[in-house]
């Protein structure tokens, strides 16, 4: 079967790299092609998503979460078929700001196994809850 | 057959987002792959191909990052197709080539793609030559593909690329890999990058030896570079551009004709499979392999 493809990108000023790079390997152990941009800026993540042709976007939160409402929304608005996970260090009103859009969120204390299992079912490939 | 067959692949988003579309149907193989290429080939070639390769970290994509605004200068628009490992053992890929990109530079005028291998040996991947005949027929004047980290000789990009340049390090090996068949034989211009590295003097020194002893009338050039501090990029970008013009346009047409015989040999292998579930396949007992070879060549026969 066709790999799935996840875009693991970071949202606002924020250089705390490990999380996401270990949330890659966990994905990319579990058979999708993890595509990493790094910092990037709203537009930069709506047209890497749209050049990649993903079929899931990740976004690590870090910094505001105002910055990170906005990609959300400018994706949604470029992409209303793809969906959006999200992890960092994420206050839970923010959390819930979040999820208010649709969003799955892994906050800290989020196991690696429930994001691998997150990216199956919102890429189709599982339909369990 | 979905909209990536017939949808536009000139100019703005929504053409974009259906380019982006086709390059994934393109992976993924199969009747719709076939389409689009074909669409593909109907128009005439005229996008240069620049192939970058070398050893993984040799800063391939910091080098591409690198020349990118010269490339933009020169060519208006370049389309950037990355590869990058599949594992054999999970399918899974960590594509990280962009994170060494500069994004200040990227808008409408630079499309990159990330592409894992997904099991092809060659240094590329086995979708990368359709998908650059495609962005030529999208009308991207410059293609760069960058390959995966490779060895000595997966050399494929060599055959698709109008030039190459290979990277390499100093410190990267002794006379005797400098005149090991495979990598140091087929480049159209050689970079050490990370020039400030410990070994450059001499590096440059044995590669230049192995090169002279090309039949080429000039060998290809050894350039120094530092891609991450700039050092050396206008030199390489301008060596390299020069190159470019002067490629043989029969580059190209080996492009297309190569892209024809892959699209026939996937048809061929599709009706194969075909072929082997169907019923025609069912061979009597104790029939022999020529029994057999006969059964397929009656059913290719009555594919029309």
């Amino acid at each position: 079967m066709k790999p799935k493809r996840i875009l693991m990108a970071k949202t606002g000023l924020d250089g705390h790299w490990r999380g996401p790079t270990i949330v890659a390997r966990a994905l990319r152990d579990a058979g999708f092609e993890v595509i990493m941009i790094g910092m990037a800026t709203t537009a930069e993540i709506v047209a890497a998503a749209i050049d990649e042709d993903v079929d899931l976007v990740g976004l690590n939160i870090g910094g505001h979460i105002d910055v990170a409402l906005r990609a959300v929304d400018a994706v949604q608005a470029a992409a209303p078929d793809m969906p959006i996970f999200a992890g960092g260090t994420i206050p839970p009103h923010a959390c819930k700001q979040l999820e208010a859009k649709g969003l799955e969120v892994f906050p800290p204390g989020s196991m690696l196994t429930d994001i691998v299992d997150s990216a199956n079912r919102l890429t189709g490939l599982s339909t369990a809850p | 057959m979905s909209d990536a067959t017939s949808a536009d692949w000139g100019d703005g988003f929504t053409a974009r987002r259906a380019l982006a579309k086709s390059i994934s149907a393109i992976e993924s193989g199969g009747p719709e792959a076939l389409a689009i290429e074909q669409r593909a080939l109907q128009q005439p070639a005229s996008a240069h191909v620049l192939g970058i390769t070398g050893p993984p970290g040799a800063g391939k994509s910091s080098l591409i990052s690198a020349l990118l605004p010269h490339a933009l200068d020169h060519y208006g628009a370049v389309a950037i197709l990355a590869v990058d490992p599949s594992s054999s053992l999970t399918g899974g890929a960590l594509l990280g080539d962009r994170v060494r990109m500069d994004y200040r530079l990227f808008d409408q005028k630079v499309f990159f793609r990330s592409m894992a291998s997904r099991g092809y040996q060659g240094g590329i991947a086995a979708a990368t030559r359709a998908s650059v005949n495609v962005l030529d027929a999208a009308g991207w004047p410059l293609v760069i593909i960058e390959t995966l980290g490779i060895g000595q000789v997966e050399l494929d990009v060599m055959e698709l690329a109008d030039r190459v340049a290979v990277v390499l390090n100093p410190g990267w090996g002794d006379s005797f890999q400098a005149n090991k068949a495979g990598l140091t034989e087929q480049g159209d211009a050689f970079v050490l990058n990370k020039a400030d590295r410990p070994g450059l003097e001499n590096a440059k020194i044995l590669l230049e030896q192995s090169l002279q002893c090309l039949p080429a009338a000039t060998p290809p050039s050894v350039f120094t570079t530092i891609a991450t501090d700039n050092e050396g990029i206008s030199e390489l970008w301008q060596a390299l551009a020069k190159l470019m013009q002067d490629a043989p346009t029969a580059q190209q047409n080996k492009r297309r004709c190569d892209a024809v015989r892959e699209g026939a040999k996937t048809q061929l292998l599709q009706d194969f499979e075909r072929f082997l579930a169907s019923p025609a396949a069912a061979t009597p007992e104790n029939a022999s392999s020529e029994d057999a070879a006969d059964l397929l060549l009656r059913f290719y026969r009555q594919r029309d």
